[in-house]
């Protein structure tokens, strides 16, 4: 890719939606980033992603910095997962080497038209509409917390302590496997099994486990980011404007999340998201 | 003791946030400075990042690419860095189990990582 003004403007434009977008609607840059990368700017597509986890990380750690600040991530549970996440990232990383570029559009499409048809439809991926199978446990009684010191968190809304059990951790560990290795392998954050996977199967209440995601995925994606970094897929001249735009971007769209209709700029941006799975799919086969 | 169990978690996760904080600023303005650098003297052609093997001795050239590198990799081994925070803190607080995780998280990622590499 030629170092022009044009294209430094384009990759930090792209950066900035990723960040603004990303944070507005909750969901990982990288559904942003790859296909931008890919469609508008032709880059190989193992550049994108490679490029994509990166500008995660960075994007990532501002959240997880949040998160961790007030108190809505379980440390010992993200720790905990990450022994699998890590493994699954590094096969993805390296994978990623003897798997053909259609192959990867195409596989890449088929994660966008879940994503989309979840955002268009209201499935929960990052919202807080589960309704748990079971109830948990809410209390103020102290005694309980003191009990088990990392599985509370104060919830702003209700205005109380809410305490929490964790079940089912080796079906938990064997899911976060696999959302390393479509974090490495599609440059994406992995938060679209995290979340549900903590939430749903292992009852951990939804703003924990948005919380904890967001810490394990600064881990996952640079894991996966420094075996892209060591096999030459990440250029400066490309990861420099990535990175700056998706920082002023995050943080510009944190402040107007609270302002705008996340419904309907979700849905849009389902609609948006099928459309460039399509195009995805026509990239793979060549036509476009 | 209970209390200063819930206490010493509240502890951790300031540490934590403020590493990430203070990672991702560090990043940011190397890489801010790195872009600069690029757009002023039209760098065309050399926007590989440098290898982590050769970043050490380059080091003290002050060119584009470097400084953008070195961003990179502050940026990629923060999230490292937090691993080895709570690895103290655990350590600290004798909590053996989460120690004991976290040293294998540790020895997962470089086992992992060595052999990707090599």
């Amino acid at each position: 890719m030629e170092l022009t003004i044009t294209n430094l403007c384009s990759l930090f434009a792209t950066g900035l939606i990723a960040g603004l977008f990303g944070s507005m609607l909750g969901v990982g840059g990288g559904f942003i980033i790859v296909p931008l990368l890919t469609l508008v700017l032709k880059l190989p597509i193992q550049i994108a992603i490679g490029s994509s986890l990166v500008a995660i990380v960075a994007n990532s750690c501002t959240a997880a910095s949040a998160y961790l600040k007030s108190r809505l991530t379980n440390i010992r549970l993200g720790l905990l997962l990450e022994t699998a996440t890590v493994p699954g990232a590094v096969l993805g990383a390296v994978v990623i080497c003897w798997i053909v570029s259609p192959i990867l559009s195409v596989v890449f499409g088929i994660v966008l038209l879940y994503v989309s048809y979840s955002m268009v439809f209201h499935k929960p991926i990052l919202s807080e509409d589960i309704p748990p199978r079971i109830s948990m446990e809410r209390t103020n009684a102290s005694r309980r917390i003191f009990n088990n010191s990392d599985n509370y968190y104060y919830d702003l809304g209700e205005k109380q302590i809410i305490t929490y059990k964790i079940n089912s951790i080796p079906l938990g560990l064997g899911m976060s496997f696999i959302a390393g290795v479509l974090s490495s392998l599609l440059g994406i954050g992995g938060g679209i099994v995290k979340v549900p996977v903590m939430h749903s199967i292992m009852r951990v209440p939804i703003k924990v486990a948005i919380g904890t995601s967001s810490f394990m995925i600064t881990l996952t994606t640079a894991t996966g980011a420094l075996i892209y970094y060591h096999n030459g897929y990440i250029y400066a001249s490309i990861v420099a404007p990535l990175i700056l735009g998706v920082v002023v971007g995050a943080l510009a769209g944190a402040n107007l999340a609270e302002k705008s209709q996340v419904v309907w700029l979700r849905r849009g941006f389902g609609t948006l998201l099928f459309i460039t799975a399509i195009s995805m799919f026509l990239r793979a086969t060549d036509v476009i | 003791m209970k209390v200063r169990s819930m206490v010493k978690s509240s502890n951790l996760h300031n540490w934590l946030s403020l590493s990430l904080k203070v990672g991702v600023f560090l990043a940011f303005v190397l890489i801010t400075i790195g872009s600069t650098i690029l757009c002023t003297t039209k760098n065309v052609g050399a926007d590989l990042i440098v290898p982590l093997n050769e970043l050490v001795g380059k080091i003290t050239n002050f060119d584009a690419v470097i400084v953008i590198s070195l961003g990179i990799v502050v940026l990629l081994f923060t999230p490292i860095i937090q691993i080895i925070i709570a690895v103290v803190k655990f350590a600290f607080d004798q909590d053996k189990l989460y120690l004991g995780i976290c040293l294998v998280l540790l020895c997962v990622l470089a086992i992992s990582l060595l052999f990707s590499l090599v």
